[in-house]
């Protein structure tokens, strides 16, 4: 794999800050829907975060809402800074299309399948202006140095399930922008396609500090991730750093039980919490009054 | 560009489809004005060559004699002015002009002179003409004319008498001059003079539109011109084409020097109609000097042209109205296609969101595609609105006419364009408007109808409503605009409703089907109460139906008005017109035919009115001969004719050289001293009637009279005895005779004189309707004869004087009241009551009727219909050779005889009538009158109609198919999902199947519905066609044959679409589409 020029992206990462996030869907029956309640989440410039959680956690939700695709039913999303709420229709365009940039789940909803791939690089940055656009090497240049440019000609329809994954990528990358919003990029990949894809967002990151936010299921992609995050029930349950798992104290004070301890701690079980040395001490209580 | 190229490739089904229904939009929007612009040509070029000769020309002219300076003194002693003379004066009033041509108008009379032309006694008007260089301008074969007394005859009117190079031919003049000093002072006298000329050749136009010839044979029938017949007693000769001559044979008072119009009338276009009235008015007004010119021919344009706007109006109107459907129908399948196809581009257009496309970029990339293919259409469009106006043009229109893409037909191609770019952004518009969020969704939630749709179908609803209101509330034939394009409004109206009572059926279907029913109901009642993309799809159908049944059946009643109109107009399959008397061709026709299949006598009368307009044939021929009209009446024609035949009496027939009659008891008295005779009128055997004195009546014991009677020797009928005084005398006889006895050569034989009943007093009487001149008393000694010529018996008021009386009598087999069937429209009036002593009585319903000869003749009313053959919607019709026993017509009498046709009638039972002495002229024929007729602007215009509303069904199915197929991706998810869930593949073959054959067969039944309100609605307000005076009305019965025929083919074309549609979704709705779906 080649490694990216740094002429392929010019801009730092971005920071993403959600401040008590609350996202409610209303259904076709006219139901609503929490997907989200109340997130509070940091993340720096140039950080790789994973997002992973069972489906329907709101992971994916999140990942909306930070690529401008929703807007928050209640709370503040900060996009380098901007509340996306605030952002004006026509700026949150120019938002996807200069600083965030959304790989959606599904190579083939990020490319058209009747063009060539170099084609589509160029209509995923036809948003860019002309000036930015100069700085950018061109698309069968940019797919050469992605190791792609026996595809840039090809018609993505005729290119295999691993192939389109990583067109999906270049194309979504193309534009620069400093924050990549990646939705499941390696389902449905063989380990090879997946390695591949994990490599180009490391290197994507590591080259030019483009800030990294991928929702995953799969505890392998997110463990090759210097952070993960673990949404449940539209919170933010744990956050895994360098290998290690964290407990997140959410605003309210909850805290989720890790998975591999939440068989001891099943829903209504009373708890006890006692000072410890160094720390907190969660102790079940069989009964009332009476700690096990 | 490569990414538009891409997607219009990756979708070309689709787009292939949009540019189809696009081509044909565009198409026909193009094509309506192209053809009415040929079709408004062409109708200028008929009328124009349909122009009566003496309404022809656009030349001034002076006579070289003005009228009111006629020649005085001696007739004998006058000479006509020398050619030199004349053409001074002529020119004298033109001033600078330089005369080029000189003429004698049709006064003159060719004439046959001891049967040199093949034709009898043929007479035609003719007018003398020369004009500067006229034989190079026309193609001459033989000499030109150079000296006085030579002329060219037209080629065909020289083939048609049989006439060759050195023939002589006789032209009749009338000059009149001023006689003075007589007893009644100084009065005009006329003069025929005869004068001869010799053919030295004939001539052809072959250019009648150069502007240096005026074509004199154009309106007279250059190809076929065929002797009309001799009528003799004054009216309009028949025209016949000029004899070109040279100036020293006009030496005539009705001398006439001119100069030629200006403007080329062949040239003369619709866009330059304008300009040539303007031309011919300055002409008139400018460059002739009016107070000395007098204007002798004379093209009306004006009156042409109005004439031919007004059906370039007419036919724009219905070419309009049958091309709306058509447009309309493209742009709602239009809008559903570019739908379709947005939904499919749905996520690339999610995607350019995502990507940050402003929405300018994001509008160019969602209708770059659909605005490309229109883009394409145009030029395509146009190509073949062109062709096929031209191919129209060629089939239907007179060879030659121009096809034009002109300011209206661009107008329409650009409004059309405009029409499918807006339907093709607002369909793409649903699409871009939707938000990023919800576009990036895979599924695709149904959406409430928008306000602005909400208003549209409001809209089309009130349209309807208040067109049909006001069609309900105007004259016929006053809004046809409106009235023909109610049908279009009611049937979106019509759709409006029935996508709303089809969604409420469904839920009323789907409560049904609920809680049992079968698996297959349920689903496609469900599915039809929740998509209204799909319940959509019945729109078009129901559209195409309606306008088909509609333009169909519409065509049928305006074609069968048009058939109608002809057999009005004609009578019989052929019709010739005969110079024979009536007496003679009824008994040609019946030498010649004896079945009575192929032929009929009939004699036409036009000129009166109610009664008076009336039509005498020979009825026992009716039904195997004359063109009858079902919608005329109830009954039909062979009932009229049972009624009109009056029963087979038995003729008074002889046989022989003279005949014989011996009188008793002759005991007359005159008081004017006439003289009275007796007269036998007969049929001989050549049918013709014959009168002949027997002799003089002289009062004694008894007396005998005797007479030659030519022409009987196979069997005269005996039609009348009469007596009179000496011709157009006063008579004035009273008294009595008596018939004793008849003998032919000699021979007793019995006419019935000693019979009760075998004779009456035949009409006209001489002073009412009831009151005879004669009253028979048959004896054993013969039959006696009272005569009250010039004196009735006492009664109420009895009239002192008779004038000109004849007392008749004829044998009883004739009846004395005659049966008649009129029409409707035809006033009717019962006898004044008698007024003398020996006055007859009738039946109440006995009404006054006008027997061949304008008498007046008791009639019995045995049918009352809409119309009859030749006279239309007035008039009356009863039997010939009852009318001619007792009404001969006098000599001379100008009579419309006629031969009468059936259509199978073989050529050698008409050679046999000609060679029975009957000329047979002026054949017309049902088949090219109604072919006329069908060439009318109207007629075009239905044609355009009935075919366009082909086209719309093609188009509809075309579009509900392509629909179908473009949405059944979507549908084989929906399939794909519930076999996931255990449904079994029939039931899904099966709930498919009837889902579209629900919503197909009830989109033609509604159809139909639709039609069938249009065609009682809005069809009896519509103008079908020019009609004349007479014709028979329009009826406007529904023809449910079409309606039926539609309806059965149309739903089996919709249960063909469901098993097809049906197919194909199930096919492609597999378990794995899911997954394949999920990828995509």
């Amino acid at each position: 794999m080649n490694a990216v020029s740094t002429d392929v992206v010019t801009r730092a990462g971005v920071a993403v800050r959600c401040l008590n996030v609350v996202q409610i869907y209303t259904t076709a029956g006219g139901h609503d829907v929490v997907a989200l309640r109340g997130v509070n989440l940091d993340i720096r410039p140039g950080e790789q975060v994973a997002l992973l959680g069972p489906s329907g956690s709101g992971k994916s939700t999140l990942l909306s809402l930070f690529g401008g695709i929703l807007r928050p039913s209640a709370g503040k999303v900060l996009i380098d800074g901007k509340d996306i709420a605030r952002i004006a229709e026509g700026d949150l365009g120019r938002l996807r299309s200069g600083k965030v940039a959304s790989l959606l789940q599904g190579a083939s909803r990020n490319l058209l399948p009747y063009a060539t791939a170099e084609d589509n690089i160029d209509f995923a940055r036809r948003a860019v202006s002309t000036a930015q656009r100069r700085r950018l090497l061109p698309p069968r240049e940019l797919l050469a140095r992605l190791g792609m440019g026996a595809l840039a000609r090809r018609q993505v329809s005729t290119m295999s399930g691993g192939e389109r994954q990583r067109v999906a990528f270049a194309a979504t990358v193309s534009s620069g922008a400093g924050l990549l919003l990646a939705d499941e990029p390696t389902s449905q990949l063989s380990h090879d396609d997946r390695d591949a894809m994990i490599e180009l967002i490391h290197q994507v990151n590591t080259e030019f500090g483009t800030t990294v936010v991928m929702v995953t299921h799969d505890p392998e992609v997110a463990e090759r991730m210097p952070r993960s995050i673990t949404i449940r029930n539209g919170r933010i349950g744990s956050e895994g750093r360098h290998g290690f798992d964290y407990a997140v104290v959410d605003e309210d004070g909850a805290v989720h039980i890790p998975d591999d301890l939440a068989s001891e701690f099943p829903a209504g079980r009373l708890v006890s919490f006692e000072q410890a040395e160094g720390g907190l001490l969660l102790r079940p209580v069989e009964e009332r009054g009476h700690v096990e | 560009m490569r990414v538009l190229l891409g997607g219009l490739w990756a979708r070309r089904g689709l787009n292939a489809a949009i540019l189809l229904i696009a081509v044909t939009a565009i198409a026909a929007s193009v094509l309506g004005p192209m053809y009415g612009r040929a079709s408004a040509e062409h109708l200028l070029d008929t009328r124009i060559d349909q122009r009566a000769p003496y309404v022809t020309g656009l030349s001034f002219a002076v006579p070289a004699l003005p009228p009111l300076e006629l020649p005085v003194g001696d007739p004998d002693r006058y000479h006509a002015p020398a050619t030199d003379d004349l053409i001074a004066d002529a020119a004298t009033p033109l001033g600078s002009k330089v005369i080029d041509r000189y003429w004698q108008p049709g006064r003159q009379w060719l004439l046959d002179r001891g049967g040199q032309l093949q034709y009898g006694a043929t007479t035609f008007g003719v007018p003398l003409y020369w004009r500067a260089g006229m034989c190079e301008l026309a193609e001459v074969q033989g000499a030109c004319p150079a000296r006085a007394g030579e002329v060219l005859m037209q080629a065909t009117m020289a083939d048609t008498l049989g006439l060759n190079v050195g023939d002589d031919v006789s032209l009749d003049f009338v000059e009149t001059w001023v006689k003075q000093d007589t007893e009644l002072g100084d009065v005009n006298v006329d003069r025929m003079v005869t004068r001869d000329f010799t053919l030295v050749g004939t001539y052809r136009i072959t250019d009648p539109g150069s502007p240096e010839w005026f074509d004199l044979s154009r309106f007279t029938g250059a190809n076929d011109l065929v002797p009309p017949p001799a009528k003799g007693g004054g009216g309009t000769l028949p025209a016949a084409p000029a004899l070109l001559t040279a100036p020293e044979s006009m030496t005539s008072q009705t001398f006439v020097g001119g100069v030629d119009r200006p403007i080329d009338p062949g040239a003369v276009d619709i866009d330059a109609m304008a300009e040539v009235e303007d031309a011919v008015e300055a002409f008139r007004s400018g460059v002739i000097d009016v107070n000395t010119a007098d204007q002798l021919e004379n093209l009306d344009v004006a009156t042409l042209f109005d004439e031919v706007r007004a059906e370039q109006s007419q036919l724009s109107q219905v070419t309009l109205a049958a091309l709306a459907p058509l447009v309309v129908l493209a742009l709602l399948l239009l809008y559903a296609l570019v739908s379709s196809a947005a939904q499919i581009r749905r996520p690339y257009v999610a995607l350019a969101k995502l990507r940050g496309q402003s929405t300018r970029q994001v509008l160019r990339f969602a209708l770059s595609e659909p605005y490309l293919v229109v883009a394409i259409a145009v030029p395509l469009a146009v190509a073949i609105a062109w062709g096929g106006t031209l191919l129209i043009a060629r089939t239907w229109l007179t060879p030659g006419i121009p096809v034009v893409l002109d300011r209206v037909a661009i107008v329409a191609l650009v409004a059309v364009t405009v029409a499918a770019l807006v339907s093709a952004a607002t369909a793409a518009l649903g699409v871009i408007r939707e938000p990023l969020s919800s576009a990036l969704a895979s599924s695709v939630r149904a959406r409430p109808s928008s306000r602005g749709s909400l208003v549209l179908r409001s809209a089309v609803v009130a349209v309807a409503v208040a067109s049909v209101a006001q069609l309900l509330t105007s004259k016929s034939g006053s809004v046809q605009l409106l009235g023909l394009l109610a049908p279009l409004f009611i049937a979106l109206a019509t759709a409006v409703a029935g996508v709303f009572l089809l969604t409420l059926a469904t839920r009323w279907w789907v409560r049904r089907t609920r809680n049992g029913g079968g698996t297959a109901p349920y689903l496609a009642s469900r599915r039809l109460s929740r998509r209204q993309d799909l319940t959509k799809l019945m729109i078009p159908l129901l559209l195409a139906v309606s306008v088909i049944t509609f333009a169909a059946s519409a065509s049928a009643t305006a074609d069968d008005w048009r058939v109608s109109r002809a057999k009005a107009e004609v009578g019989a399959d052929q019709v010739f017109t005969t110079n024979a008397s009536p007496g003679r061709l009824l008994k040609v026709t019946h030498d010649a035919d004896p079945e009575g299949r192929y032929l009929a006598a009939a004699v036409i009368d036009e000129v009166g009115d109610d009664l008076g307009r009336r039509l005498l044939v020979d009825t026992s021929r009716l039904s195997a001969v004359a063109a009858w009209d079902d919608s005329w009446s109830e009954d039909s024609v062979r009932q009229l004719q049972e009624r009109l035949t009056p029963p087979a009496g038995e003729p008074v027939t002889f046989a022989g050289d003279r005949v014989t009659v011996r009188l008793r008891d002759v005991k007359l008295a005159s008081r004017l001293e006439g003289k009275p005779a007796l007269w036998l009128e007969y049929s001989d055997d050549a049918g013709e009637q014959v009168d002949v004195v027997l002799g003089d009546l002289v009062n004694g014991g008894s007396a005998t009279l005797d007479a030659k009677v030519p022409g009987c020797a196979e069997a005269c009928t005996v039609e009348q005895l009469y007596v009179t005084g000496s011709a157009s005398s006063v008579t004035d006889v009273q008294g009595s005779l008596t018939l004793a006895e008849v003998s032919v050569d000699g021979e007793p034989v019995d006419w019935g004189l000693r019979e009760d009943g075998a004779w009456r007093a035949a009409r006209p009487f001489p002073v009412s309707l009831l009151d005879p001149p004669v009253v028979l008393a048959p004896s054993p000694e013969g039959l006696r004869l009272k005569l009250y010529l010039g004196q009735l018996p006492p009664g109420d008021d009895v009239a002192p004087v008779m004038l000109s009386g004849v007392a008749r009598i004829t044998p009883s087999g004739t009846p004395e009241v005659q049966s008649v069937v009129i029409t409707g429209s035809t006033a009717t009036a019962a006898p004044e009551p008698a007024t003398s002593g020996v006055g007859l009585d009738y039946d109440d319903d006995v009404v006054v009727g006008t027997a061949l000869n304008g008498g007046l003749v008791p009639m019995r009313v045995v049918g009352t219909v809409d119309a009859l053959p030749v006279l239309g919607d007035e008039g009356a019709m009863s039997d010939l050779a009852t009318s001619l026993v007792e009404f001969d017509p006098p000599s001379g009498m100008q009579l419309d005889v006629q031969l009468w046709a059936a259509a199978d009638t073989p050529a050698s039972v008409l050679t046999e009538v000609r060679e029975g002495g009957v000329l047979l002229s002026d054949r017309r024929s049902l088949d090219d009158t109604v072919a006329n007729l069908r060439s009318d602007a109207f007629s075009l215009g239905w044609r355009i109609f009935l075919i366009v509303g082909g086209l719309t069904l093609l188009l509809a199915i075309f579009g509900v198919l392509a629909s179908a197929v473009a949405q059944s991706r979507w549908r084989s998810y929906e399939v794909a999902s519930l076999r996931v869930v255990g449904i079994k593949q029939r039931s899904l073959v099966r709930a498919s199947v009837l889902e579209y054959v629900v919503m197909l067969g009830f989109a033609v039944l509604l159809g139909i519905v639709s039609a069938y309100l249009a065609l009682t609605l809005a069809l009896p307000s519509i103008n079908l066609g020019n009609a004349a005076p007479h014709d028979p009305a329009a009826t406007y019965p529904i023809h449910w044959e079409i309606v039926g025929g539609v309806a059965a083919v149309l739903f089996l074309l919709a249960v063909l679409i469901a098993l097809v549609v049906s197919r194909r979704v199930t096919r492609l709705g597999r378990p794995s589409t899911l997954r394949w779906a999920e990828q995509s």
